[in-house]
Protein backbone atom coordinates (compact mmCIF):
# COMPACT_ATOMS: atom_id res chain seq x y z
CA UNK A 1 0.00 0.00 0.00
CA UNK A 2 2.81 2.63 1.12
CA UNK A 3 4.92 1.34 -2.15
CA UNK A 4 1.95 1.62 -4.21
CA UNK A 5 1.24 5.28 -3.00
CA UNK A 6 4.94 6.06 -3.24
CA UNK A 7 5.06 5.56 -7.07
CA UNK A 8 2.51 7.99 -7.79
CA UNK A 9 3.80 10.66 -5.74
CA UNK A 10 7.05 10.17 -7.89
CA UNK A 11 5.33 10.72 -11.31
CA UNK A 12 5.01 14.72 -11.83
CA UNK A 13 1.41 15.72 -11.89
CA UNK A 14 1.09 17.01 -15.02
CA UNK A 15 2.55 13.88 -16.68
CA UNK A 16 -0.33 11.87 -14.40
CA UNK A 17 -2.97 13.17 -16.42
CA UNK A 18 -1.56 12.72 -19.83
CA UNK A 19 -1.14 9.26 -18.51
CA UNK A 20 -4.51 8.80 -17.73
CA UNK A 21 -5.93 10.38 -20.55
CA UNK A 22 -5.51 6.86 -23.04
CA UNK A 23 -7.05 4.97 -20.17
CA UNK A 24 -9.54 7.01 -19.33
CA UNK A 25 -10.68 8.05 -22.58
CA UNK A 26 -10.85 4.04 -23.63
CA UNK A 27 -13.12 3.56 -20.92
CA UNK A 28 -14.94 6.54 -21.52
CA UNK A 29 -15.71 4.68 -25.18
CA UNK A 30 -16.09 1.31 -24.31
CA UNK A 31 -17.93 1.07 -21.01
CA UNK A 32 -21.43 2.96 -22.15
CA UNK A 33 -22.44 4.23 -18.60
CA UNK A 34 -18.99 5.38 -17.82
CA UNK A 35 -19.21 7.61 -21.23
CA UNK A 36 -22.36 8.91 -20.39
CA UNK A 37 -21.08 9.91 -17.09
CA UNK A 38 -18.69 12.27 -18.25
CA UNK A 39 -15.49 9.95 -17.55
CA UNK A 40 -13.21 10.73 -20.59
CA UNK A 41 -9.32 11.47 -21.76
CA UNK A 42 -10.58 15.11 -20.92
CA UNK A 43 -13.19 16.82 -18.35
CA UNK A 44 -12.77 15.95 -14.57
CA UNK A 45 -12.15 12.22 -14.35
CA UNK A 46 -8.11 12.36 -15.15
CA UNK A 47 -8.18 15.34 -12.84
CA UNK A 48 -10.22 13.61 -10.03
CA UNK A 49 -8.37 10.06 -10.26
CA UNK A 50 -5.16 12.11 -10.34
CA UNK A 51 -5.86 13.97 -7.14
CA UNK A 52 -7.03 10.96 -5.36
CA UNK A 53 -3.64 8.98 -6.26
CA UNK A 54 -1.83 11.85 -5.07
CA UNK A 55 -4.19 12.55 -1.59
CA UNK A 56 -3.27 8.41 -0.72
CA UNK A 57 0.71 9.01 -0.01
CA UNK A 58 -0.17 11.11 3.18
CA UNK A 59 -3.52 10.14 3.96
CA UNK A 60 -2.07 6.32 3.71
CA UNK A 61 1.71 7.06 5.46
CA UNK A 62 0.15 9.30 8.59
CA UNK A 63 -2.58 6.62 9.41
CA UNK A 64 0.46 4.18 9.52
CA UNK A 65 2.88 6.06 11.24
CA UNK A 66 -0.09 6.85 13.83
CA UNK A 67 -1.24 3.57 14.49
CA UNK A 68 2.32 2.38 14.60
CA UNK A 69 3.36 5.10 17.28
CA UNK A 70 0.74 3.92 20.13
CA UNK A 71 3.33 2.02 22.86
CA UNK A 72 3.07 -1.62 22.41
CA UNK A 73 2.82 -1.12 27.04
CA UNK A 74 -0.44 0.44 26.16
CA UNK A 75 -1.73 -1.75 24.10
CA UNK A 76 -0.30 -4.70 26.08
CA UNK A 77 -1.78 -3.45 28.84
CA UNK A 78 -5.16 -3.28 27.06
CA UNK A 79 -4.91 -6.81 26.18
CA UNK A 80 -3.99 -7.86 29.09
CA UNK A 81 -6.70 -6.66 30.85
CA UNK A 82 -9.26 -8.17 28.47
CA UNK A 83 -10.19 -6.44 26.00
CA UNK A 84 -10.51 -7.75 22.11
CA UNK A 85 -8.33 -6.99 19.78
CA UNK A 86 -11.21 -4.65 18.06
CA UNK A 87 -12.24 -2.68 21.38
CA UNK A 88 -8.36 -2.25 21.78
CA UNK A 89 -8.69 -0.61 17.84
CA UNK A 90 -11.60 1.62 18.82
CA UNK A 91 -10.71 2.46 22.31
CA UNK A 92 -7.07 2.76 22.30
CA UNK A 93 -5.29 2.33 19.10
CA UNK A 94 -7.42 5.06 17.02
CA UNK A 95 -8.11 7.60 19.59
CA UNK A 96 -4.26 7.61 19.89
CA UNK A 97 -3.92 7.86 16.46
CA UNK A 98 -6.01 10.42 15.41
CA UNK A 99 -4.16 13.47 15.80
CA UNK A 100 -1.57 11.98 13.29
CA UNK A 101 -3.98 10.42 10.67
CA UNK A 102 -5.78 13.90 10.84
CA UNK A 103 -2.89 15.69 9.83
CA UNK A 104 -2.39 13.40 6.79
CA UNK A 105 -5.79 14.31 5.68
CA UNK A 106 -4.92 18.32 6.18
CA UNK A 107 -1.76 18.15 4.37
CA UNK A 108 -3.69 16.18 1.62
CA UNK A 109 -6.24 18.15 1.29
CA UNK A 110 -4.01 21.48 0.83
CA UNK A 111 -2.04 19.76 -1.20
CA UNK A 112 -4.87 18.61 -3.50
CA UNK A 113 -6.22 22.15 -3.88
CA UNK A 114 -3.29 23.04 -5.22
CA UNK A 115 -2.71 20.41 -7.81
CA UNK A 116 -6.46 20.91 -9.10
CA UNK A 117 -4.96 23.75 -11.48
CA UNK A 118 -3.72 21.37 -13.59
CA UNK A 119 -7.19 20.41 -14.59
CA UNK A 120 -6.89 23.55 -16.52
CA UNK A 121 -4.62 21.52 -18.93
CA UNK A 122 -7.33 18.93 -19.42
CA UNK A 123 -10.87 21.30 -19.81
CA UNK A 124 -12.21 20.43 -16.30
CA UNK A 125 -12.53 23.98 -15.26
CA UNK A 126 -10.68 24.51 -12.53
CA UNK A 127 -9.52 27.91 -10.79
CA UNK A 128 -6.21 27.13 -12.73
CA UNK A 129 -7.97 28.42 -16.38
CA UNK A 130 -7.83 31.29 -14.51
CA UNK A 131 -4.30 31.29 -13.95
CA UNK A 132 -2.99 30.01 -16.63
CA UNK A 133 -5.20 31.54 -19.22
CA UNK A 134 -4.38 34.99 -17.89
CA UNK A 135 -0.58 33.68 -17.87
CA UNK A 136 -0.95 32.93 -21.54
CA UNK A 137 -2.70 36.25 -22.52
CA UNK A 138 -0.77 38.18 -20.50
CA UNK A 139 -3.86 39.17 -18.18
CA UNK A 140 -2.70 40.07 -14.61
CA UNK A 141 -6.32 40.72 -13.66
CA UNK A 142 -7.11 37.10 -14.58
CA UNK A 143 -4.05 35.62 -12.72
CA UNK A 144 -4.82 37.73 -9.78
CA UNK A 145 -8.14 36.31 -9.23
CA UNK A 146 -7.17 33.03 -9.71
CA UNK A 147 -4.33 32.59 -7.56
CA UNK A 148 -5.98 34.99 -4.56
CA UNK A 149 -8.72 33.01 -4.58
CA UNK A 150 -6.69 29.77 -4.52
CA UNK A 151 -4.47 30.98 -1.82
CA UNK A 152 -7.86 31.66 0.31
CA UNK A 153 -9.48 28.79 -0.63
CA UNK A 154 -5.84 27.05 0.68
CA UNK A 155 -5.66 29.06 4.07
CA UNK A 156 -9.38 28.76 4.89
CA UNK A 157 -9.68 24.95 4.06
CA UNK A 158 -6.48 24.35 6.48
CA UNK A 159 -7.92 26.94 8.72
CA UNK A 160 -10.98 24.61 9.15
CA UNK A 161 -8.96 21.63 9.12
CA UNK A 162 -6.40 22.55 12.38
CA UNK A 163 -9.56 23.25 14.10
CA UNK A 164 -11.38 20.12 13.05
CA UNK A 165 -7.81 18.27 13.90
CA UNK A 166 -7.43 20.40 17.80
CA UNK A 167 -10.86 19.13 18.06
CA UNK A 168 -9.95 15.54 17.66
CA UNK A 169 -6.87 15.67 19.55
CA UNK A 170 -6.97 14.39 23.31
CA UNK A 171 -6.05 17.12 26.17
CA UNK A 172 -2.79 15.20 26.68
CA UNK A 173 -1.37 15.23 23.68
CA UNK A 174 -2.04 18.81 23.32
CA UNK A 175 0.11 20.44 25.21
CA UNK A 176 2.98 17.88 23.46
CA UNK A 177 1.41 19.20 20.05
CA UNK A 178 2.56 16.32 18.23
CA UNK A 179 0.93 17.76 15.25
CA UNK A 180 2.66 17.48 11.90
CA UNK B 1 -3.64 -21.88 43.28
CA UNK B 2 -1.67 -20.91 40.44
CA UNK B 3 -0.10 -24.46 39.18
CA UNK B 4 1.97 -24.39 36.11
CA UNK B 5 2.92 -28.02 35.24
CA UNK B 6 6.10 -28.97 32.92
CA UNK B 7 5.34 -25.73 30.91
CA UNK B 8 7.54 -25.45 27.42
CA UNK B 9 7.96 -22.55 25.09
CA UNK B 10 9.91 -22.15 21.99
CA UNK B 11 9.45 -19.13 20.14
CA UNK B 12 9.18 -19.25 16.40
CA UNK B 13 12.38 -18.58 14.75
CA UNK B 14 14.21 -19.39 17.72
CA UNK B 15 16.21 -23.08 18.60
CA UNK B 16 16.70 -22.06 22.27
CA UNK B 17 13.70 -22.81 24.86
CA UNK B 18 11.96 -19.16 25.99
CA UNK B 19 10.89 -21.83 28.66
CA UNK B 20 10.95 -25.29 29.18
CA UNK B 21 10.06 -27.85 31.21
CA UNK B 22 8.83 -25.31 34.26
CA UNK B 23 6.73 -26.53 36.93
CA UNK B 24 5.68 -24.34 40.39
CA UNK B 25 2.98 -23.31 42.36
CA UNK B 26 1.78 -19.54 43.72
CA UNK B 27 0.01 -20.92 46.41
CA UNK B 28 -3.37 -19.10 47.13
CA UNK B 29 -3.13 -15.71 49.02
CA UNK B 30 0.82 -15.65 48.72
CA UNK B 31 3.28 -14.12 46.48
CA UNK B 32 6.01 -15.93 44.31
CA UNK B 33 8.55 -13.76 43.30
CA UNK B 34 9.87 -14.76 39.86
CA UNK B 35 12.98 -13.69 39.38
CA UNK B 36 16.35 -14.27 37.19
CA UNK B 37 18.67 -12.06 34.45
CA UNK B 38 16.77 -10.52 31.25
CA UNK B 39 15.28 -13.40 28.65
CA UNK B 40 15.60 -15.62 31.10
CA UNK B 41 11.81 -16.84 30.18
CA UNK B 42 10.05 -14.69 33.34
CA UNK B 43 7.57 -12.50 31.71
CA UNK B 44 7.28 -15.81 28.97
CA UNK B 45 6.19 -17.29 32.07
CA UNK B 46 3.65 -14.92 33.47
CA UNK B 47 2.43 -13.60 30.20
CA UNK B 48 1.09 -17.98 29.57
CA UNK B 49 -0.68 -17.14 32.88
CA UNK B 50 -2.80 -14.88 31.40
CA UNK B 51 -2.49 -16.45 27.84
CA UNK B 52 -0.99 -13.32 26.27
CA UNK B 53 1.34 -16.16 24.77
CA UNK B 54 0.18 -19.86 24.56
CA UNK B 55 2.61 -22.43 25.68
CA UNK B 56 3.74 -25.36 23.84
CA UNK B 57 2.99 -28.02 26.19
CA UNK B 58 2.57 -28.15 29.77
CA UNK B 59 -0.75 -26.65 31.66
CA UNK B 60 -1.37 -24.07 33.79
CA UNK B 61 -4.33 -23.94 36.12
CA UNK B 62 -5.75 -21.85 38.33
CA UNK B 63 -7.53 -23.47 41.43
CA UNK B 64 -7.76 -26.36 39.51
CA UNK B 65 -8.96 -25.13 36.19
CA UNK B 66 -7.23 -25.43 33.12
CA UNK B 67 -6.73 -21.69 32.04
CA UNK B 68 -7.58 -22.99 28.05
CA UNK B 69 -11.11 -23.97 28.89
CA UNK B 70 -11.86 -20.29 29.09
CA UNK B 71 -11.93 -16.86 26.35
CA UNK B 72 -8.90 -15.00 26.86
CA UNK B 73 -10.85 -12.48 27.27
CA UNK B 74 -12.80 -13.69 30.12
CA UNK B 75 -9.72 -15.17 31.57
CA UNK B 76 -7.82 -11.97 31.95
CA UNK B 77 -10.82 -9.85 32.93
CA UNK B 78 -10.60 -11.85 36.24
CA UNK B 79 -6.62 -11.36 36.07
CA UNK B 80 -5.40 -8.68 37.45
CA UNK B 81 -2.31 -7.25 35.37
CA UNK B 82 0.02 -4.74 36.15
CA UNK B 83 2.59 -4.38 33.44
CA UNK B 84 6.60 -2.13 33.77
CA UNK B 85 5.69 0.89 32.12
CA UNK B 86 2.71 0.65 33.48
CA UNK B 87 0.75 0.76 30.63
CA UNK B 88 -1.70 3.75 31.42
CA UNK B 89 -4.14 4.82 28.28
CA UNK B 90 -2.76 8.63 28.39
CA UNK B 91 -5.99 9.26 26.67
CA UNK B 92 -8.18 9.04 29.59
CA UNK B 93 -8.09 9.92 33.44
CA UNK B 94 -7.04 8.47 36.16
CA UNK B 95 -10.71 7.23 37.22
CA UNK B 96 -11.29 6.23 33.15
CA UNK B 97 -8.06 3.69 33.70
CA UNK B 98 -8.85 2.00 36.73
CA UNK B 99 -12.32 1.45 35.72
CA UNK B 100 -11.30 -0.46 32.55
CA UNK B 101 -11.74 -3.95 33.51
CA UNK B 102 -15.12 -3.27 35.94
CA UNK B 103 -16.44 -1.51 32.14
CA UNK B 104 -15.82 -4.98 30.58
CA UNK B 105 -16.99 -6.97 32.78
CA UNK B 106 -20.19 -3.83 32.05
CA UNK B 107 -20.78 -3.01 36.09
CA UNK B 108 -23.21 -0.22 35.93
CA UNK B 109 -21.66 3.70 36.54
CA UNK B 110 -21.84 4.16 39.98
CA UNK B 111 -20.77 1.17 41.30
CA UNK B 112 -17.33 1.61 39.06
CA UNK B 113 -17.16 5.69 40.71
CA UNK B 114 -17.19 4.23 43.91
CA UNK B 115 -14.68 1.26 43.01
CA UNK B 116 -12.68 3.86 41.91
CA UNK B 117 -12.85 6.32 44.99
CA UNK B 118 -12.38 3.09 47.24
CA UNK B 119 -9.09 2.15 45.33
CA UNK B 120 -7.48 5.26 44.61
CA UNK B 121 -7.71 5.87 48.35
CA UNK B 122 -6.62 2.41 49.46
CA UNK B 123 -2.74 3.12 47.19
CA UNK B 124 -2.89 6.60 48.85
CA UNK B 125 -3.90 9.08 46.27
CA UNK B 126 -6.70 11.78 47.27
CA UNK B 127 -9.79 10.63 44.60
CA UNK B 128 -10.82 14.39 44.49
CA UNK B 129 -7.11 15.84 43.45
CA UNK B 130 -6.42 12.58 41.35
CA UNK B 131 -9.60 11.14 39.60
CA UNK B 132 -9.45 13.60 37.03
CA UNK B 133 -5.78 13.83 35.98
CA UNK B 134 -4.34 12.30 32.75
CA UNK B 135 -0.91 10.23 33.03
CA UNK B 136 1.65 13.04 31.60
CA UNK B 137 0.21 15.18 35.20
CA UNK B 138 1.28 11.91 37.45
CA UNK B 139 4.57 11.06 38.76
CA UNK B 140 6.25 8.07 38.20
CA UNK B 141 5.19 7.05 41.89
CA UNK B 142 2.05 8.16 41.26
CA UNK B 143 1.52 6.40 37.97
CA UNK B 144 2.37 3.10 39.24
CA UNK B 145 0.16 3.45 42.01
CA UNK B 146 -2.99 4.09 39.20
CA UNK B 147 -1.48 0.90 37.67
CA UNK B 148 -1.75 -1.13 40.81
CA UNK B 149 -5.19 0.21 41.29
CA UNK B 150 -5.81 -1.02 38.16
CA UNK B 151 -5.07 -4.64 38.43
CA UNK B 152 -7.34 -4.31 41.42
CA UNK B 153 -10.14 -3.02 40.04
CA UNK B 154 -12.62 -5.65 39.67
CA UNK B 155 -11.16 -7.59 42.85
CA UNK B 156 -9.66 -10.40 41.35
CA UNK B 157 -8.42 -13.06 43.15
CA UNK B 158 -5.23 -13.40 41.36
CA UNK B 159 -2.50 -10.89 40.44
CA UNK B 160 0.22 -10.69 37.89
CA UNK B 161 2.81 -7.92 38.07
CA UNK B 162 5.72 -7.39 35.55
CA UNK B 163 8.30 -5.10 36.83
CA UNK B 164 5.48 -2.84 38.30
CA UNK B 165 8.02 -0.87 40.69
CA UNK B 166 10.52 -0.34 37.99
CA UNK B 167 10.72 2.83 36.96
CA UNK B 168 10.95 4.90 39.85
CA UNK B 169 13.56 6.36 41.85
CA UNK B 170 14.81 4.01 45.36
CA UNK B 171 13.41 6.01 47.99
CA UNK B 172 9.94 6.07 46.01
CA UNK B 173 10.33 2.31 45.41
CA UNK B 174 10.98 1.73 49.38
CA UNK B 175 7.41 3.36 49.65
CA UNK B 176 5.78 1.55 47.44
CA UNK B 177 7.03 -1.47 48.37
CA UNK B 178 5.72 -0.79 51.75
CA UNK B 179 2.64 0.06 50.49
CA UNK B 180 2.15 -3.47 48.65
CA UNK B 181 3.12 -5.00 51.77
CA UNK B 182 0.46 -3.42 53.85
CA UNK B 183 -2.32 -4.05 50.87
CA UNK B 184 -1.55 -6.99 50.37
CA UNK B 185 -1.50 -8.46 53.99
CA UNK B 186 -5.46 -6.78 53.71
CA UNK B 187 -6.15 -8.12 50.52
CA UNK B 188 -4.22 -11.69 50.78
CA UNK B 189 -4.50 -12.06 46.79
CA UNK B 190 -2.07 -14.87 44.90
CA UNK B 191 0.15 -12.77 43.14
CA UNK B 192 3.01 -13.83 40.48
CA UNK B 193 5.35 -11.15 40.82
CA UNK B 194 8.72 -10.98 38.17
CA UNK B 195 11.63 -9.06 39.07
CA UNK B 196 15.24 -9.11 38.18
CA UNK B 197 15.85 -7.34 41.62
CA UNK B 198 16.97 -10.06 44.16
CA UNK B 199 16.07 -6.82 46.72
CA UNK B 200 12.71 -6.38 45.75
CA UNK B 201 12.00 -10.30 45.30
CA UNK B 202 13.01 -10.21 49.39
CA UNK B 203 10.90 -7.62 50.54
CA UNK B 204 7.72 -8.47 48.53
CA UNK B 205 7.82 -12.69 47.75
CA UNK B 206 6.89 -15.44 50.63
CA UNK B 207 8.42 -17.12 48.22
CA UNK B 208 11.36 -16.88 45.46
CA UNK B 209 11.61 -18.87 42.02
CA UNK B 210 15.04 -18.35 40.52
CA UNK B 211 14.86 -18.97 37.05
CA UNK B 212 17.95 -19.41 34.36
CA UNK B 213 17.82 -20.32 30.59
CA UNK B 214 14.34 -20.83 30.64
CA UNK B 215 14.83 -23.63 33.91
CA UNK B 216 14.04 -23.71 37.13
CA UNK B 217 17.00 -22.81 39.32
CA UNK B 218 16.01 -22.88 43.04
CA UNK B 219 12.50 -22.26 44.54
CA UNK B 220 12.31 -21.46 48.20
CA UNK B 221 11.64 -18.58 50.98
CA UNK B 222 13.67 -15.37 49.89
CA UNK B 223 15.84 -16.13 53.47
CA UNK B 224 16.78 -19.66 52.29
CA UNK B 225 17.60 -18.63 49.12
CA UNK B 226 19.99 -16.24 50.37
CA UNK B 227 20.92 -17.86 52.95
CA UNK B 228 21.30 -21.41 50.94
CA UNK B 229 22.06 -20.46 47.52
CA UNK B 230 21.76 -23.85 45.22
CA UNK B 231 24.74 -22.65 43.65
CA UNK B 232 27.54 -19.84 41.89
CA UNK B 233 24.88 -18.52 39.78
CA UNK B 234 21.69 -17.74 42.91
CA UNK B 235 24.36 -16.93 45.18
CA UNK B 236 25.56 -13.80 42.29
CA UNK B 237 22.21 -13.05 42.00
CA UNK B 238 21.83 -12.31 45.97
CA UNK B 239 25.05 -10.28 46.02
CA UNK B 240 27.89 -10.03 48.29
CA UNK B 241 26.02 -8.38 50.37
CA UNK B 242 23.30 -11.53 50.79
CA UNK B 243 24.00 -11.79 54.28
CA UNK B 244 22.97 -8.23 55.24
CA UNK B 245 19.49 -9.06 53.09
CA UNK B 246 18.45 -11.44 55.29
CA UNK B 247 18.94 -9.11 57.97
CA UNK B 248 16.26 -7.26 56.93
CA UNK B 249 14.19 -10.78 56.50
CA UNK B 250 14.38 -12.20 60.06
CA UNK B 251 12.10 -10.12 62.72
CA UNK B 252 13.84 -8.77 65.40
CA UNK B 253 12.41 -11.62 68.13
CA UNK B 254 14.15 -14.32 66.83
CA UNK B 255 17.59 -12.80 68.27
CA UNK B 256 15.59 -11.57 71.74
CA UNK B 257 17.28 -13.09 74.51
CA UNK B 258 16.11 -12.29 78.14
CA UNK B 259 16.70 -11.06 80.60
CA UNK B 260 17.21 -8.06 79.32
CA UNK B 261 20.93 -7.35 80.30
CA UNK B 262 21.23 -3.26 78.36
CA UNK B 263 19.31 -2.14 81.17
CA UNK B 264 16.21 0.19 80.57
CA UNK B 265 18.00 3.30 79.60
CA UNK B 266 19.02 4.51 76.45
CA UNK B 267 17.88 3.51 72.70
CA UNK B 268 15.67 0.77 71.79
CA UNK B 269 14.09 -1.41 69.10
CA UNK B 270 10.85 -2.14 68.59
CA UNK B 271 9.88 -5.75 68.33
CA UNK B 272 8.44 -5.39 65.41
CA UNK B 273 11.32 -4.41 63.84
CA UNK B 274 13.46 -5.95 61.34
CA UNK B 275 17.38 -7.33 62.71
CA UNK B 276 18.37 -4.92 60.31
CA UNK B 277 17.22 -2.03 62.09
CA UNK B 278 18.18 -3.58 65.49
CA UNK B 279 21.47 -3.65 63.97
CA UNK B 280 21.47 -0.38 62.71
CA UNK B 281 20.09 1.03 66.21
CA UNK B 282 22.74 -0.60 67.85
CA UNK B 283 25.72 0.26 66.06
CA UNK B 284 24.17 4.02 65.98
CA UNK B 285 24.38 3.70 69.98
CA UNK B 286 28.06 2.09 69.54
CA UNK B 287 26.50 -0.15 72.78
CA UNK B 288 27.32 -3.71 72.09
CA UNK B 289 23.29 -4.66 73.30
CA UNK B 290 19.78 -2.81 73.64
CA UNK B 291 16.51 -3.44 74.94
CA UNK B 292 13.76 -4.40 72.75
CA UNK B 293 10.12 -2.67 73.66
CA UNK B 294 6.98 -4.21 72.53
CA UNK B 295 3.64 -2.20 71.31
CA UNK B 296 2.88 -1.06 75.14
CA UNK B 297 6.81 0.49 75.23
CA UNK B 298 7.48 -2.62 78.04
CA UNK B 299 10.76 -3.88 77.78
CA UNK B 300 10.55 -7.48 76.97
CA UNK B 301 14.37 -8.19 76.53
CA UNK B 302 17.27 -7.36 74.57
CA UNK B 303 19.23 -8.16 71.56
CA UNK B 304 23.26 -7.72 71.26
CA UNK B 305 25.56 -7.91 68.34
CA UNK B 306 26.29 -11.65 69.52
CA UNK B 307 22.53 -13.09 69.22
CA UNK B 308 22.32 -11.44 66.07
CA UNK B 309 25.31 -13.80 64.99
CA UNK B 310 24.04 -16.37 67.17
CA UNK B 311 20.79 -16.38 64.79
CA UNK B 312 22.76 -16.48 61.58
CA UNK B 313 24.95 -19.18 63.06
CA UNK B 314 21.64 -21.19 63.82
CA UNK B 315 20.33 -23.76 60.39
CA UNK B 316 17.03 -22.31 59.04
CA UNK B 317 14.55 -24.91 59.25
Amino acid sequence: MFRVANVFQTIPGLAMVGLLFAPLSWLGTNVPLLGRLGVGGLGWAPVITALTLYALLAVVRNTYAGLASVPDSVVEAGLGMGMTEGQVMRSVRLPLALPVIFGGIRISAVQTLGNATLGAFVAAGTLGLFVFGGLSQQAMDLVLLGSITLVALALGLDAALRTAQRLVTPRHARRTEAVR
Amino acid sequence: MIAIRNVSKVYEGTKNPAVRDLSFDVPTGEVVALIGPSGCGKSTTMRMVNRLVEPDSGTISIDGEDVRSLRPETLRRHIGYAIQGVGLFPHWTVAQNIGVVPGLLQWDRTRIAERTHELLDLVGLDPAVYADKHHDELSGGEAQRVGVARALAADPPVLLMDEPFSAVDPLTRDRLHAEFRKIQSALRKTVLFVTHDMDEAAQLGDRIVVMRDGGLVQQDTPERVLAYPVDDFVASFGGTERALRRLSLAPVTEALYTPNTAGAEGPSVASTASLREALAIILKAGLPSIPVRDGDGAVVGAVSVESIVERFRRPLT
